[in-house]
C-alpha cells in the first residue's frame, strides 16, 4: 500500500477514537507521529503491578498489522514478562523466544509477530485485516482486555 | 446508588467514537433491553460486525439482552465500554 494512503487511515482510525473512550480506559497517549503509535495502559493507584506501554509500528498499514513492542510506562523496553496475574494466562503476552522477530512479543491474530511466527503463518492477515475487531482500535482494545486479565 | 425517581441515561464509548457525540448522555427507557441502545449507537457509530464483542459498565460486563432494570441501572447515568474482546492467544 501506498505510504500516503496508510498514513491517511493511520491517522483516521487514531483520531476515531474519542478522548472519553481513551480517559475510560486509563490509555494515556505518548506519540502519534506516523507510522508510531504509543500508547500506555495505565494501571490503578491501588494495584501492585505496572501499567504497560505498547509501541506500535504502522508501516504498511493496513496491507500488514502492527509490529508492537512491550515497554514499561517508562519507555524501558520489557525483557521479562511477570507472571499471569491470576494465573490463568491469556496466551497473548509470550516471552518467546520469537525465532523471527523480538521477544516478549503479542501471540495474537492482529500483531505482526504472531503472523509471521511459523506457528501462525497459516492464519493470514488478510483474511480479517479492514474488520472493526482488527482496525488500529479494536487490535489496541483486544491488548487492553488480554493486559486487564494477565498484568504482565 | 439508582435512583427509582431519576431518568435512566446512557452513553456508549467505542474507539470508533462515542454515542451520544460528546460527554452527552441519552435517555433510555428502563424497561428496554439495553441491546436496543447499542444497535442504535454502533448505527449511529457505522460500525459494520460488532460479533465477539463485550458491553462492560463499572468494571462488569454486561448483558445486553437484560433491560436496564435487570442490570441495576434504574435512575442511573450509564457509560458502557463496547468492544471486541481478546482473540485467543497463541501460544506459540
Amino acid at each position: 500500500m501506498h505510504d500516503a494512503v496508510s498514513q491517511a487511515r493511520f491517522e483516521q482510525e487514531i483520531a476515531a477514537i474519542p478522548e472519553s473512550t481513551r480517559n475510560l480506559r486509563g490509555w494515556k497517549i505518548h506519540g502519534t507521529t506516523y507510522p508510531v503509535f504509543d500508547v500506555e495502559f495505565c494501571a490503578p493507584e491501588s494495584d501492585d503491578r505496572p501499567g504497560l506501554r505498547l509501541r506500535m509500528d504502522f508501516s504498511g498499514w493496513n496491507s500488514s498489522p502492527p509490529s508492537i513492542v512491550l515497554l514499561r510506562p517508562s519507555g524501558e523496553r520489557i525483557t521479562q514478562l511477570l507472571p499471569p496475574k491470576n494465573g490463568g494466562a491469556t496466551g497473548v503476552f509470550n516471552q518467546g523466544p520469537h525465532p523471527n522477530a523480538h521477544s516478549p512479543f503479542i501471540c495474537m491474530r492482529g500483531s505482526r509477530e504472531y503472523h509471521i511466527h511459523p506457528s501462525h503463518t497459516v492464519d493470514l492477515w488478510d483474511n480479517i485485516k479492514g474488520t472493526p475487531e482488527f482496525n488500529l482500535g479494536g487490535i489496541v482494545t483486544q491488548i487492553w482486555r488480554a493486559w486487564q486479565k494477565d498484568r504482565p | 446508588m439508582p435512583d427509582e425517581k431519576k431518568l435512566t441515561e446512557a452513553r456508549l464509548e467505542t474507539t470508533s467514537g462515542s454515542y451520544p457525540e460528546g460527554d452527552k448522555f441519552k435517555v433510555v427507557k428502563p424497561t428496554e433491553a439495553i441491546s436496543v441502545f447499542v444497535a442504535e449507537g454502533v448505527k449511529e457509530l457505522k460500525i459494520t460486525n460488532t460479533n465477539g464483542w463485550v458491553l462492560v459498565a463499572g468494571g462488569r460486563k454486561i448483558d445486553p439482552s437484560k433491560i436496564w432494570e435487570q442490570e441495576g441501572f434504574l435512575g442511573a447515568k450509564v457509560v458502557l465500554d463496547y468492544g471486541p474482546d481478546h482473540s485467543g492467544g497463541g501460544n506459540a
